[in-house]
C-alpha cells in the first residue's frame, strides 16, 4: 500500500435497486467504500450478496428500465481536477469514463466478447473512442497490447475470433481491451472463476504485473478467498447488500472479526484436510425479495446468539487501523457447539 | 475384491475428414486408464478441463462409448452394454451432476424427481413410495414438505441435495459425482460435502469424486488420481499427493492453488514461478515427446507416478 | 468449405436417384396409366394393347424406369399428356411467373418483417410491440388459402385495387416489353403479399427476441463498458448480431414460399408451377408431376445448402463439416 493514501473512488451510501414485479428491491443497500490510488481492493461475498450489482453500478451498466440508483460515486480520475459523481454524469461524459478511465473485465470472456468481431477490432473499438490515434496507429497499439498481455503471436490473435482462442487467451484479450486506454481503475468481476486453476494463476500474475506497470487501482470482485489472499491490499466482505467488514488483507485473514467473515473462512475445505466436518452456516442466503432489511442481517444465520448481542441499527466499529466491522455482535460471537 | 475395477479403459473418437469422411485420426479422450475403488471408499479424480476426467465417469456409467478396456463391478464384467443392463449394475451405480439447475426436470415435483428411479426399478405402492421419498429427503436434510415443491423453489445447495437424494434412492453401492459442488457457494458447498460424507458412512457408499478443486478433493478423498492429457499422471493416497507430489503436472497444479494466508503470498509466487519454469523447460523429463504421458510406475506401496 | 459443398452436391445424386425411383413406383401404383388420356369408350382393346406394347407399358417396371431415367439424364423429361408438349416446354412457360412471384414474396417478407421486428424489440412492452405480436398471431393462425380468398374478396373484388386472377393481361402480354412486365408485377402483387404474410411471422419473432436478448447479453455490456455510444452499440453489436439468424432462415423461407405457391397460385389462378403441379396431379399427368417433384426436391436441397454456405460466411463460429 502506498504511504499516503489518496482516494480514487469514493462510494457514498450507494443503493442499487432492481424492479421485480413492479416493486424495487435494493441489491446494494447502503454501501460506503473508498478505493485508494494504486491498490488492489477486493470485494468478497457469496452469490446474491450484491458484489456484482455494485461493480456494475460503478459505471452504471445496469438496464435503466428496471434499475434505480441512489447515493454518490465520486471518481477522482486523472485529468479533471475535481471529482466527478458518476451517478450524475450525462451520456457523453459517462462514455468518457467508461473504458477511458475505468476499464472492466468480466467473468466469462467467451460471452463477454462479441462473437462476430475479430479480437483486433474489439480492442481498437475502445481506442476509437478514447484516443486520437489514426487507423494505423490503432492497429500498432492493439498489437502492442496483445503482446503486453502475453499473446505469443499478436499478429495472429489480432485477426482471430473469440471462439478460436482458449479460455485463458480470451481472458487475456479481454484484459487487453480493458487496459487499452490506460485507465486509472480496473474493475475485474470474477476474472478467473471460469478458468482452470493453472490458467487462473497465470491470469492473476498478469493482472499483478500490469497493475505494477500502470500504477492503476484494481477492484477485484470475487467469491474466492484464496484469490483475495493472493491479490488484495484491502478487502471488503459483503453480505445481503451491505459491507460487513473492511480490513487490510493480512488483518482480515489473521484477525477476522465479523461472524460472517469468520464463518466463511471456517468453511473452506482442504485447509485442514481430513476427516473433520466442515463448518456450515445455518439456513441459506435469502433471495433479493426476501433479504432482511432491518437490524443485523446476519443474525438470522446465528440463531444461538442472544438478541442483545446485536445493535438495533448496526453501525461500523473500528477495531484496528483501517479495520471496520458492522454491528456489535462480533464482540461476543462464538461458533455454535 | 474391489467394488469397481477399471482396466485399460479407452475412449477414442474418430476424426473424420476428406470428401468421403474417412477416418483420419483419433481423439483420445481417455487413454489406458486403470484403477479400482473399494466399497465405502472415495477416489478423487482430479484434472483440468479437457483432461478426460468427466469422460472417464461417463464411460463407467455407459454414457460414453468404450473403445477398449474392461470394467468390472463386484467382479462381473459389465463393459458390454447388454450385460450392464441385465445386471443389478444400473441400480448400484448412480450419478450426481454438477449443474444443479439443468439436472432436475423443472416441470416435475421433487416427489416425482426422487421417485423416478424407484418407479423404474421397484414396484412400490403410492404410500410406500411417499415414505421412501420422505426418508431420502430427511437423509439429505430436507423436510417432507419439500416433496410437493418444484425445483425452482429451492436454492442451489438444496437442489444439489435433491440430486443426491435421487441418486441414493435405489441404495446404490457407488456414486459417480461429477463436480458436485463446483457451482455452489462456499457455505453451501460445505453443507453438501458434509451430507455426502454422512450418507457415505450411513450407507457404505463408494464415491468416484470428479473435481478440479484440489481443496474439495483433499477434504473428501483418501485416494487421488491426477489426470492430464487423457491419462493418469499420478496416483496415490491423500498423503502421497499433497505431501510429496512427484510429477511436474501435479506439482504445478498444487502450486497454482491460491493459499488463503496472505503472508505466504510472495513465497507461493516464487514457488509457482519455479514450478512453471520447470514445467516448460524440463518437459522431456516428464513427457514422452513433450506431450505423451508415460505409464505409471510404482514409487512406493501406494504411490504411482507417470515417469519414463 | 469447397470440399463440403462438393460432398453435399455428391450426396444429392443418390438422394435424387432414390427419390425418382420412389416417384416412379408410386406412379405405377396409381390406378390407370398414361394412356388414360388417349382412350375413349370406343377404343378397341387390341388397339389399346398395341399402344401399350408400343409405349413399352407392358415391360417390367424396372425396364420402364431405366428407359425413363436414361431419357431424363439426356434432358428428355417426356411429353405432357394434358398439353401434348414436351414437359420441359410446359414448365418453361410457367417458371418465369413463379420465380417473379417468389422473389416478390421474399422481398415483401423482409420489407415487412425486419422493420416490424426491430420496432417491436425497441419498443418492447408498448402497444406497438403488442400490436406486432397480435399481427403475428393472426398471420400464423389463418391458413394461407383462406388468407388468399380474403384478400381476393377485399382488395380485388370489393376495392378493385388488384386483379383477382391471372398472371398477366393477355393484351399486355401481346404488347411485350415494359407493358408486359409491369402487368406481370401488378398481377403478382396480391398473391405475393398473401404469401409473405406467413413468412413474416418467424422472422419477426426471431428478430425481436434476438434484439432483446442481445441487449442484455454480456458482449453488449462489454461494449457499453468500453464507452461505445448507445446508438453505435445498437447498430454494431445488437442489431448486426440479431440479423444473423434471420439471414440463416433465408433457405427455410424459400422452401416455405415455394410450397405456399402451390396453393396460392391455385387460389389466384396464377399460371405458375404451383398451379401446374396441382392440375398435373388431378389430370394424372405424371411426366409433369414427376418433373415438378424432382424440381422441388432439388430446390429444397439447394436452398438448405446455400443457407449453410451463407451462414458460414457471415458467422465465423460456424465451419460446416
Amino acid at each position: 500500500m502506498p504511504k499516503v493514501s489518496e482516494a480514487l473512488l469514493e462510494i457514498k451510501n450507494l443503493h442499487t435497486s432492481f424492479r421485480i414485479e413492479g416493486q424495487y428491491y435494493a441489491a446494494v443497500d447502503g454501501v460506503d467504500l473508498t478505493v485508494f490510488k494504486d491498490e488492489v481492493f477486493a470485494v468478497v461475498g457469496e452469490s446474491g450478496c450484491g458484489k456484482t450489482a455494485m461493480a456494475l453500478s460503478m459505471v452504471r451498466l445496469h438496464n435503466i428500465n428496471y434499475t434505480r440508483m441512489d447515493g454518490e460515486i465520486l471518481f477522482h480520475g486523472s485529468g479533471s481536477g475535481r471529482p466527478q459523481d458518476i451517478l450524475k454524469l450525462k451520456g457523453a461524459e459517462l462514455n468518457k469514463v467508461r473504458g477511458g478511465h475505468i476499464g472492466m473485465i468480466f467473468q466469462d470472456p467467451l460471452s463477454a466478447l462479441n462473437p462476430l468481431h475479430r479480437i483486433g477490432q474489439q480492442i481498437e473499438e475502445t481506442l476509437v473512442y478514447h484516443t486520437d490515434l489514426d487507423k494505423e496507429r490503432r492497429k500498432a497499439r492493439a498489437m502492442e497490447l496483445l503482446e503486453n498481455v502475453g499473446m505469443t503471436d499478436p499478429a495472429l490473435t489480432y485477426t482471430q475470433f473469440p471462439h478460436e482462442l482458449s479460455g485463458g487467451m480470451r481472458q487475456r484479450a479481454m484484459i487487453a481491451i480493458a487496459i487499452s486506454a490506460k485507465p486509472d481503475l480496473l474493475i475485474a468481476d470474477e476474472p478467473t472463476t471460469a478458468l482452470d486453476v493453472t490458467i487462473q494463476a497465470q491470469i492473476l500474475d498478469l493482472i499483478r504485473a500490469l497493475k505494477k506497470e500502470m500504477k492503476s487501482s484494481i477492484i477485484l470482485i470475487t467469491h474466492d478467498l484464496g484469490v483475495v489472499a493472493e491479490m488484495a491490499d484491502r478487502v471488503a466482505v459483503m453480505y445481503a447488500g451491505q459491507v460487513v467488514e473492511t480490513a487490510p488483507v493480512t488483518e482480515l485473514f489473521g484477525n477476522p472479526r465479523h461472524p460472517y467473515t469468520r464463518s466463511l473462512l471456517h468453511s473452506i475445505p482442504g485447509a485442514a484436510g481430513g476427516e473433520n466436518r466442515l463448518h456450515t452456516i445455518h439456513g441459506a442466503v435469502p433471495d433479493l425479495r426476501g433479504l432482511p432489511r432491518d437490524g443485523c442481517r446476519f443474525s438470522r444465520r446465528t440463531p444461538w446468539m442472544p438478541g442483545d448481542a446485536h445493535e438495533a441499527v448496526p453501525t461500523y466499529h473500528e477495531v484496528g487501523p483501517g479495520h471496520y466491522v458492522l454491528c456489535t455482535c462480533y464482540k461476543t460471537f462464538r461458533f455454535e457447539e | 475384491m474391489p467394488l469397481l475395477e477399471v482396466k485399460n479403459l479407452r475412449v477414442w473418437y474418430p476424426i473424420r475428414g476428406g470428401i468421403l469422411g474417412r477416418r483420419i485420426g483419433w481423439v483420445k479422450a481417455v487413454d489406458d486408464v486403470t484403477f479400482s475403488i473399494e466399497a465405502g471408499q472415495t477416489l478423487g479424480l482430479v484434472g483440468e478441463s479437457g483432461s478426460g476426467k468427466s469422460t472417464t465417469g461417463k464411460a463407467i456409467l455407459g454414457l460414453a462409448h468404450i473403445s477398449a478396456g474392461q470394467i468390472l463391478f463386484e467382479g462381473n464384467d459389465i463393459t458390454d452394454s447388454a450385460r450392464r443392463n441385465r445386471s443389478p449394475y444400473r441400480k448400484s451405480v448412480q450419478m450426481v451432476f454438477q449443474d444443479v439447475y439443468s439436472s432436475l426436470n423443472p416441470r416435475k415435483r421433487v416427489l416425482d424427481i426422487i421417485a423416478e428411479p424407484l418407479r423404474n426399478f421397484e414396484k412400490l405402492t403410492k404410500a410406500e413410495e411417499k415414505k421412501r421419498v420422505d426418508e431420502l429427503l430427511s437423509i439429505v436434510g430436507l423436510t417432507s414438505d419439500a416433496a410437493v415443491k418444484y425445483p425452482f423453489e429451492f436454492s442451489g445447495g438444496q437442489r444439489q441435495r435433491i440430486g443426491v437424494a435421487r441418486a441414493i434412492a435405489l441404495k446404490p453401492r457407488l456414486i459417480i459425482a461429477d463436480e458436485p459442488v463446483s457451482a455452489l457457494d462456499l457455505s453451501v458447498q460445505a453443507q453438501v460435502l458434509n451430507y455426502l460424507k454422512d450418507i457415505q458412512k450411513e450407507l457404505g457408499l463408494a464415491y468416484l469424486f470428479i473435481s478440479h478443486d484440489l481443496g474439495v478433493v483433499r477434504h473428501m478423498c483418501e485416494h487421488l488420481a491426477i489426470m492430464h492429457n487423457s491419462r493418469f499422471v499420478e496416483f496415490g493416497t491423500r498423503e502421497d499427493i499433497y505431501s510429496s507430489p512427484t510429477h511436474i503436472y501435479t506439482r504445478r497444479l498444487i502450486a497454482a492453488i491460491p493459499d488463503i494466508d496472505p503472508l505466504k503470498r510472495d513465497e507461493n509466487n516464487r514457488r509457482r514461478i519455479e514450478v512453471a519454469k520447470e514445467y516448460t523447460d524440463r518437459r522431456e523429463d516428464y513427457y514422452l515427446d513433450s506431450t505423451g504421458v508415460y505409464d505409471l510406475k510404482k514409487i512406493s506401496a501406494t504411490h504411482m507416478v507417470a515417469l519414463p | 468449405m469447397w470440399k463440403t459443398i462438393a460432398r453435399r452436391l455428391l450426396i444429392l445424386v443418390p438422394q435424387l436417384f432414390a427419390l425418382s425411383l420412389l416417384i416412379f413406383l408410386l406412379a405405377q401404383l396409381m390406378p390407370g396409366d398414361a394412356l388414360r388420356g388417349f382412350i375413349g369408350p370406343g377404343t378397341h382393346p387390341d388397339l389399346l394393347e398395341r399402344l401399350r406394347e408400343h409405349h413399352g407399358l407392358n415391360d417390367p417396371w424396372y425396364q420402364q424406369y431405366w428407359r425413363w431415367l436414361t431419357a431424363v439424364l439426356q434432358g428428355d423429361m417426356g411429353n405432357s399428356i394434358t398439353f401434348q408438349r414436351p414437359v420441359i416446354a410446359v414448365i418453361g412457360d410457367r417458371i418465369g411467373n413463379t420465380m417473379l412471384l417468389s422473389i416478390m414474396a421474399s422481398l415483401f417478407t423482409y420489407l415487412i418483417a425486419v422493420p416490424l421486428g426491430i420496432l417491436a424489440a425497441r419498443h418492447k412492452g408498448t402497444s406497438l410491440d403488442r400490436g406486432t405480436m397480435i399481427y403475428t398471431f393472426v398471420a400464423l393462425s389463418i391458413p394461407t388459402v383462406v388468407m388468399g380468398l380474403i384478400n381476393i374478396l377485399v382488395f380485388a373484388l370489393t376495392l378493385g385495387w388488384f386483379p383477382p386472377f391471372g398472371a398477366v393481361e393477355l393484351s399486355a402480354h401481346a404488347a411485350g416489353g415494359w407493358t408486359a412486365f409491369s402487368s406481370r408485377i401488378y398481377h403478382a402483387l396480391l398473391p405475393a403479399f398473401t404469401m409473405a404474410f406467413l413468412g413474416t411471422v418467424s422472422i419477426i419473432y426471431y428478430l425481436r427476441n434476438e434484439i432483446i436478448d442481445n441487449d442484455s447479453s454480456d458482449f453488449v455490456t462489454t461494449a457499453r463498458s468500453k464507452g461505445v455510444p448507445e446508438n453505435e452499440v445498437y447498430t454494431r453489436h445488437i442489431l448486426r448480431n440479431a440479423l444473423l439468424p434471420v439471414a440463416g432462415s433465408a433457405g427455410a423461407l424459400v422452401v416455405l414460399i415455394f410450397s405456399g405457391s402451390i396453393f396460392i397460385e391455385t387460389v389466384f389462378t396464377f399460371q405458375g408451377m404451383g398451379q401446374l403441379f396441382i392440375s398435373s396431379i388431378r389430370g394424372r399427368d405424371f411426366p409433369v408431376a414427376n418433373a415438378l417433384i424432382m424440381f422441388y426436391a432439388i430446390l429444397n436441397t439447394l436452398a438448405i445448402l446455400v443457407t449453410d454456405i451463407v451462414i458460414t460466411i457471415i458467422d465465423p463460429r460456424i465451419r460446416i463439416k
